[in-house]
């Protein structure tokens, strides 16, 4: 297995994960996983291209079961896999438009004009 | 071992399988999605080509033909680009300032073989006194800048059915006599070269030829007898579903690629060569409906 090379999981590529992981030792019919999830054959297909050639699984005719290695890999590599969040480009607000923040608690003057007409009635004071 | 490799979630959205697929289909397409990796980035392309399949043999075909494609990827052609610079110094052993090489593009278009002269010209780059004067981006100016003694290394990224190769080989024949250039080595590299060309640029008085890749016909080199006759009936059946012209282009010149050289090959990120089968990259159907193929040839 090759230290070097790094691995892209789709979200597909981690559901699958997470049947075979629920499934443990028992093997995982490739045809029920497109049946099951609406997998298509290349969803299947690039996933046990991936994670076979690295040992996280095992092909056994058309069925597919997790290894002990992959058990393993995937006990320990959890966070990453199943718990964090897919940084897409646009949640990320770009630093031009951020607005300078103040810190937690630290007093302010807002603009008056900004707060609108009646926010000190509806304050009640 | 509980680290095998650095992980990334990707980003990226698959969209599932819109129907359930009989057994026997999804057995076939999920091996082949397993076996060829490149397939990934084609899928949409590849799902039409299989859908306007008439029937279960085209479609094994195709498959089959999927199998023996030569896909070059970035780090193989850097790979190669090693081989053939490797083939330039230290097997032909050729003199830096006696040697030019030179792309086989013969006008202003562009070309595959500059591309591939573009790419291979940084692995001269720390050799002893290669320069920038060792390379041309087109026969019509290294002819012209031959002199006697001198050694061409000519450059093409495909060598398909080694006519194009004969008849360009010849052009630079007579200018270099023209100009009584006399004593003028020349060599040949290709990136990837038919096996059936082999013959022809055996032919050639040349010196020596290269190529990284040697390509048997898809169908021709693959199957004899009954087997090879029914394979060729349906790869003709096969383009019989391609629309008969595309502009100024008529599919007959391309059936089983041009020259019927039965090509399966294709360069990531470039032009496909038309010696291709043009199932792979044909972009119209019969009345004119139009595909999108697996990949692009740019026909004008």
């Amino acid at each position: 297995m090759d230290n070097e090379r790094t691995i892209i999981l789709s979200t597909a590529d981690k559901t699958i994960l997470m049947h075979l992981y629920k499934t443990y030792r028992t093997p995982q019919s490739l045809f029920q996983l497109h049946k099951e999830y609406a997998f298509s054959p290349a969803q299947l297909g690039s996933f046990v291209r991936k994670l076979g050639e690295i040992d996280i699984i095992e092909l056994q005719e058309d069925s597919i079961l997790l290894t002990e290695v992959g058990k393993n890999w995937l006990l320990a590599n959890r966070n990453i896999i199943f718990f964090s969040q897919i940084q897409y480009s646009w949640r990320e607000v770009p630093e031009e438009l951020r607005e300078k923040k103040i810190n937690i608690d630290s007093l302010y003057l807002p603009k008056v004009r900004k707060l609108g007409k009646h926010f000190l009635e509806d304050l009640s004071i | 071992m509980t680290q095998p490799a650095d992980i990334r979630i990707s980003p990226k959205s698959y969209s599932k399988s819109p129907q359930e697929i009989d057994p026997e289909v999804f057995r076939k397409l999920r091996k082949l999605f397993t076996d060829i990796y490149w397939l990934e980035d084609l899928e949409a392309n590849f799902l039409e080509l299989w859908n306007v399949c008439s029937d279960e043999q085209q479609q094994d075909l195709v498959i089959e033909l999927i199998h023996r494609f030569s896909y070059i990827t970035s780090r193989e052609l850097k790979q190669c680009g090693e081989k053939i610079a490797d083939q330039v110094t230290n097997k032909w052993k050729l003199n830096p300032s006696q040697t030019i090489l030179i792309a086989f593009a013969e006008d202003n278009k562009p070309d595959g073989s500059q591309a591939l002269l573009q790419s291979i010209k940084d692995k001269f780059a720390y050799l002893d006194k290669w320069s920038e004067n060792n390379f041309f981006n087109k026969l019509a100016v290294g002819a012209y800048k031959l002199k006697s003694g001198d050694t061409a290394v000519l450059i093409d990224d495909f060598i398909g059915s080694g006519k194009t190769a004969l008849r360009k080989i010849n052009w630079l024949f007579s200018v270099l006599q023209k100009r009584n250039v006399t004593e003028c080595k020349i060599y040949v590299v290709a990136l990837a070269a038919m096996e059936s060309a082999e013959s022809v640029l055996q032919s050639i008085p040349i010196d020596d030829y290269f190529s990284c890749y040697w390509l048997r016909r898809g169908i021709s080199d693959e199957y004899n007898g009954t087997e090879l006759v029914a394979k060729t009936q349906l790869m003709r059946d096969l383009e019989g579903i391609l629309g008969d012209t595309f502009r100024a282009h008529k599919l007959k010149t391309y059936n089983f690629g041009f020259k019927c050289s039965e090509a399966l090959y294709n360069l990531e990120a470039y032009n496909i060569p038309n010696n291709v089968f043009p199932i792979f990259w044909w972009p119209v159907l019969k009345a004119g409906k139009k595909k999108n193929p697996m990949f692009r040839h740019f026909l004008g």
